[in-house]
């Protein structure tokens, strides 16, 4: 027992990177971190926080812990969005969602495998090349179905069709989710309003394979390996994604995989290139008060908080209030990391404690460019009976320039032509 | 009996360098590395580098997030610095002129530790959500009589310099002498006995995260690892 201890300490060590095992003797234990998580206030443990998750961490790989701490390291790990508050307000800035990342490679390698729903997720992914377990060859049918329902001004070509100055990303959920189709229909329309020649990857996108790194999954680098050299051979040049995860993952965890070449852009960035440039004009007026839900993987993880500001701010009538924790300090909405599949009960919790932060501000609607966050808040709202508006960016965007094709019209255009038939389940 | 409180004191120091080098040996236990980090485009060396000093030496992040317990967490690292600086003179011999300098400020900085964890600690009682930690307790406890029997040696009781200069010099030349038969020193030098193997071992390794995430955060590879 005491030999399978040990190896289990070296195995977690030998996981970690030298730097992390650093970081885990440097922490003060000084609390900060407790003070903001958004996880601590519906579950007190101290395991919930970083500081603890630390502390345990550290005495496992000192193989001063009983099996006790795995458990606890475990629970702690898992019930966290790796939102990265904690990072900010840490004094010493451990690098804490890398450390939660690798933390949990480090404890799936030495036996101690995520929960089940993560488990399921990760095979359906590696099963299907998408989080949704549908067929590749339904990923662009929201470009087909939006041409002939007349809410896009030209048909949507394939990167094979047309390769183009730019490749338009839209992430599984986008593709897949009948609820998020708008999203990549008013991000293509958009792109279109700015005549930006670009093209998408259509059956050949793959799933940007984020959620692996997120979860904790050992084979996230031969997989983004493979999906770079996809990119490259394809001679891509420029990247827009509309989901922050894909973003983070492409953009972020990509780093130093990825050709540096390729540029990886927000949709949110690129709108806002184009608004400064002249090129897209909002000009019908939206008066609406709304306040800004800050997504971690672009906010606090990738440093976007102004871009998306200033496109909402170029909108006329839009009023923009903050809420009381904005930008480095927005609370989590508990869609990350994994944790809406370990803990939903967690997560419900964490959005509602958002969507009452956003009635406080006193704002109408609260509007994301995220569509996670999105599926997230709608959930917290629903807990609490919240009458808010809950707004994707490029709705507010579209209102503004083709009011015609907003989020319902296009739910129900494409519902309209997306008879059970064309369904495929893999 | 002498050589008893000369045994706990090699003892300690024995066990001060055992966990350093547990700690040592615990980083060597991974070779792993990060992929390298996207460097921020426009990023000048010598911004980073301040950004760096500022998180070091001003504690720029808990003055953003804390302001109040950033005054006392502050004043107190500050303090401790200069603490350690002025009791160089009781280790070293001859003692070099920048340690004279900085007595004076040693001497206040005496003060300056000892009422900032005072407050440190009223700060984190009167907070909102109770984060103190045992560790906290034991630690802030530890450091707080450290500082009053030093306090108290200074302005009330004062041991011989003579003797505890050469107690302490005969510590470090492995030649012990008796200790000074003071009862705040015999004290305070018990507690300092007990902190060094509880030292947060923050104090050693911090510095080096904070210019690390910096030089990440900005792209910057020069701060620790010249490339």
């Amino acid at each position: 027992l005491a030999e399978d201890k040990k190896s289990r300490a070296d195995k977690i060590a030998g996981g970690l990177t030298r730097r992390q095992l650093i970081e885990i003797g440097a922490c003060s234990r000084c609390g900060e971190c407790l003070l903001w998580c958004p996880v601590y206030p519906h579950d007190t443990r101290e395991e919930i926080t970083a500081r603890g998750k630390i502390d345990r961490l550290r005495r496992i790989v000192s193989k001063d812990a009983v099996s006790a701490f795995d458990a606890a390291l475990s629970d702690g790990l898992y019930a966290c969005s790796a939102c990265g508050q904690c990072h900010v307000v840490c004094p010493i800035r451990i690098d804490t969602p890398e450390l939660w990342e690798q933390a949990r490679q480090a404890l799936a390698s030495a036996g101690l495998s995520q929960p089940k729903p993560q488990l399921e997720q990760l095979a359906l992914i590696r099963q299907c090349n998408n989080s949704y377990g549908k067929a590749q060859n339904e990923r662009a049918r929201w470009a087909e179905r939006a041409w002939r329902a007349g809410l896009l001004r030209e048909p949507v070509h394939t990167w094979d069709e047309q390769s183009s100055s730019v490749l338009y990303f839209a992430g599984c959920t986008a593709s897949f989710d009948p609820s998020m189709q708008p999203v990549a229909v008013q991000s293509a329309r958009l792109l279109q309003e700015a005549n930006v020649r670009f093209s998408i990857l259509a059956e050949e996108e793959p799933c940007c394979a984020s959620k692996l790194r997120r979860m904790g999954d050992g084979d996230f680098f031969q997989e983004a390996k493979k999906r770079s050299e996809m990119l490259k051979n394809k001679k891509v040049r420029t990247i827009v994604a509309s989901c922050a995860g894909c973003f983070k993952g492409l953009y972020a965890d990509y780093r130093g995989i990825l050709s540096p070449d390729i540029e990886v852009v927000h949709l949110t960035e690129f709108l806002d290139r184009l608004i400064l440039e002249g090129r897209l004009r909002p000009r019908h007026s939206v008066p609406l008060s709304v306040t800004y839900h800050d997504p971690c993987h672009l906010g606090r993880h990738n440093g976007i908080y102004e871009q998306p500001r200033r496109v909402l701010r170029s909108i006329p009538g839009l009023s923009l209030t903050e809420m009381r924790r904005s930008g480095p300090f927005s609370s989590c909405c508990g869609m990350g990391g994994g944790l809406k599949l370990a803990r939903p009960d967690l997560q419900k919790k964490m959005s509602a404690s958002r969507i009452k932060e956003a009635e406080t501000a006193g704002a109408e609607a609260v509007v994301t460019p995220c569509q996670t966050c999105l599926m997230g808040l709608t959930a917290g709202a629903s807990a609490v009976s919240s009458s808010l508006g809950l707004f994707h960016l490029n709705e507010m965007l579209i209102r503004s320039i083709c009011p015609d094709i907003t989020f319902e019209t296009i739910i129900r255009e494409l519902e309209e032509r997306n008879g059970p038939h064309e369904e495929t389940q893999s | 009996m002498e050589i008893i409180p000369v045994i706990i004191v090699y003892l300690v120091y024995a066990a001060f360098w055992v966990r350093l080098s547990l700690h040592t040996t615990l980083w060597l236990k991974s070779a792993r590395r990060l992929p390298p980090y996207r460097a921020a485009s426009g990023t000048k060396s010598f911004p980073a580098f301040a950004s760096a000093a500022l998180d070091l030496f001003f504690f720029r992040r808990l003055f953003a997030t804390n302001k109040v317990l950033w005054l006392g967490s502050w004043a107190f690292h500050t303090a401790f610095l200069f603490v350690i600086l002025h009791h160089l003179k009781y280790f070293l011999n001859p003692v070099p002129d920048c340690i004279w300098h900085v007595q004076p400020f040693g001497i206040a900085a005496g003060y300056v530790l000892t009422f900032s964890l005072l407050y440190v600690m009223l700060v984190r009682l009167a907070a909102r959500i109770k984060y103190v930690s045992y560790q906290n307790y034991v630690i802030l406890g530890l450091l707080f009589l450290i500082g009053s029997t030093g306090l108290l040696m200074r302005n009330f009781f004062r041991p011989d310099l003579i003797d505890v200069k050469n107690f302490t010099m005969g510590i470090i030349s492995f030649k012990p002498s008796i200790p000074p038969g003071n009862f705040f020193f015999v004290l305070h030098f018990s507690l300092v006995l007990l902190l060094i193997p509880y030292l947060p071992f923050h104090i050693f390794t911090a510095p080096l995260i904070a210019l690390e995430a910096t030089r990440r955060r900005q792209g910057l590879d020069m701060v620790l690892h010249g490339k």
